[in-house]
């Protein structure tokens, strides 16, 4: 069974772990994911 | 999607994005293309692997040329690559309850959602949200 997508962590341009949950703690996000950078 | 950054907040929602590069490579991506919304990265790409977005070993479809032309033309250049070659993405809209209103995986280079199809759902999500 997957964990709950919220869970899981991505990186800040601080190098420091953000839970994904935080993107829409306080409302809709829209996330988009990138290819590659460039 | 920069672009609509604006409509997109009207709707009550935020805009970011994610790679999967490692952060200076994250850093450099913001810096260069006056990213102003929130960029974050995901090196180990497990966010990719949940959401299921595909790393094919070929990631060219016919409509790559066609949205190659469409994107130089806009005037966007291919730079150098950094982070994985092979990773495709995709745009998810996701609600404060966790609840995935929306997950499209591109099927190759150049291939996103449509904006008006972002738009409605968050108006949708807007419309029925609790008062």
């Amino acid at each position: 069974m997957k964990v709950p997508l919220g869970e899981l962590t991505v990186l800040n341009l601080d190098n420091e772990p953000v839970p994904l949950a935080s993107l829409w703690a306080k409302g809709p996000a829209v996330i988009t994911f990138l290819r590659h950078y460039g | 999607m920069a672009e609509y950054k604006q409509e997109i907040e009207s709707q009550g929602a935020s805009l970011y994005a994610i790679g999967n590069g490692n952060v200076v490579m994250a850093r450099d991506f913001v810096e260069q293309f006056s990213v102003e919304f929130p960029v974050y990265t995901d090196p180990s790409r497990q966010t990719y692997q949940w959401l299921e977005f595909k790393r094919p070993l070929l990631a060219l479809d016919l409509g790559v040329f066609k949205r190659g032309r469409r994107a130089g033309k806009a005037g966007f250049r291919q730079g150098a690559v950094a982070g994985d070659v092979l990773q495709q993405g995709g745009e998810v809209i996701v609600s404060p309850g966790a609840d995935l209103l929306y997950c499209r995986a591109s099927v190759g280079p150049g291939d996103h959602a449509p904006v008006e199809e972002l738009l409605a759902v968050l108006r949708e999500q807007g419309e029925s949200a609790p008062q």
